[in-house]
């Protein structure tokens, strides 16, 4: 089963997100900070990591270009999901490494797709 | 005088000089001015830019969480237990309540950056007004087990004041308490207090929580302004509360301040006349700088 890294602050969003690709047959493990979401990923090596931005401790910009920087982790894709829907943000976002980018709410279907090709790249 | 050591052309043409010089300082001076008001301005709209998008992002939180759960029942209903559909409309609905909070501290911080929040005076009674708020915040004290204890001297004095506002303010600092506090205690100690023969009414929230470090102080009365910590990930707030608190205090001719250890807890200290001067224009001050 494709592993996927949901790192989430945000209770509901994570509950939500969480059940919904687990629906779709995602095994799904969830970080609730960056530096969780770092950790997670060297320990778990999951298939792709869906990363909210802000978040505590340390932001999802700070936790993807340390996994980007790091050769065990740096070729799993990240896509970037955010409340900030500015372009800067996305620019930003792109900067630290994100593959992809999704504001929030995100649209599902939309995001299965981006996560289904980068999954296949 | 210089004037008279000139004569004929050099005259005019040292006036003209004087006059193209004076003119050039006076076009200097309007330059000055203008780029320093444009730079205003500036400040201003980014102020404002700012203020959008931190609005934005608080809206779609929650909408994220109505949109996500109804979806997930609208197409997965088939796949799901009675009990798991329940819970994601009490979720859509917790959500739905909250983004109507943030929607109504937008509307009192509008109202008040565009000064027309005004001021309903009114006597009333302060102890029966302490009486109904204790047992209105009681549900969010209990949320993270904490203990409230209501302390205030018997002969309060009468007063001239706003009443729903002093409410808001009172709610606004315990609810910031609560949510910041867990297993703890949130104190609301009021008193009466003469100050240079001025009569006032010191209201204190005291709570043994989280706390802040001297630099998250400095910021929390800005709006959008919110202090992070990985262990109230489920904390809920625009960190516009305070910023309308300190508005109606000072509308009020009254302060407020705050004092915080971190990992000990934090006090609210306002400072209220009780008798408010209907007589002063009530300033709305623009609380921008952020």
């Amino acid at each position: 089963m494709t592993k996927i890294l949901l790192v989430e602050d945000n209770e509901f969003n994570r509950i939500m997100l969480s059940r919904r690709l687990e629906l779709k047959q995602y095994e799904i493990i969830c970080a609730i900070d960056g530096l969780e979401a770092v950790e997670m990923t060297k320990a778990e090596l999951p298939d792709l990591i869906l990363m909210d931005l802000s978040l505590p401790v340390k932001d999802g910009l700070t936790a993807t270009k340390e996994i980007k920087a790091n050769e065990l982790t740096q070729h799993i894709p990240v896509i970037a999901l955010t409340a900030h829907a500015m372009d800067d943000d996305k620019n930003e976002a792109l900067m630290a490494g994100c593959d992809e980018f999704e504001t929030k709410p995100v649209q599902f279907k939309q995001l299965l797709k981006k996560m289904d090709s980068l999954i296949k790249k | 005088m210089v004037e008279n050591v000139y004569e004929g052309a050099d005259r005019d043409r040292y006036l003209s000089e004087r006059s193209l010089e004076i003119s050039s300082n006076e076009l200097m001076e309007l330059n000055k001015e203008l780029s320093k008001s444009s730079r205003l301005s500036n400040d201003a709209n980014n102020a404002k830019s700012q203020f959008l998008a931190n609005m934005s992002h608080e809206l779609r939180s929650p909408l994220s969480a109505i949109i996500g759960f109804s979806e997930l029942i609208l197409e997965e209903h088939n796949n799901l237990e009675e009990d798991e559909v329940l819970l994601d409309i009490e979720r859509i609905h917790s959500s739905a309540r909250y983004l109507l909070v943030i929607i109504n501290d937008i509307l009192d911080l509008s109202k008040i950056e565009a000064g027309k929040t005004e001021l309903t005076l009114d006597n009333f009674s302060l102890t029966d007004l302490l009486m109904d708020i204790k047992s209105m915040v009681q549900p969010m004290i209990d949320k993270n087990a904490n203990h409230f204890i209501l302390d205030h001297d018997n002969n309060l004095y009468n007063v001239l004041w706003d009443k729903l506002k002093v409410q808001q303010i009172i709610i606004n600092l315990i609810s910031n308490s609560a949510k910041f506090t867990k297993n703890g205690k949130i104190i609301l100690e009021v008193k009466n207090y003469i100050e240079k023969n001025e009569k006032y009414i010191l209201m204190k929230v005291v709570d043994t929580g989280i706390g802040m470090s001297t630099g998250e102080i400095e910021n929390i009365f800005s709006p959008f302004i919110q202090t992070k910590s990985s262990s109230f990930v489920d904390q809920k707030g625009t960190g516009l509360g305070l910023s309308i608190t300190k508005n109606y205090c000072e509308m009020m001719d009254g302060t407020v301040s705050c004092e915080s250890v971190l990992d000990k807890g934090t006090t609210f200290t306002i400072k209220i006349p009780i008798i408010i001067d209907r007589r002063k224009p009530i300033k709305a001050r623009r609380k921008n700088d952020q």
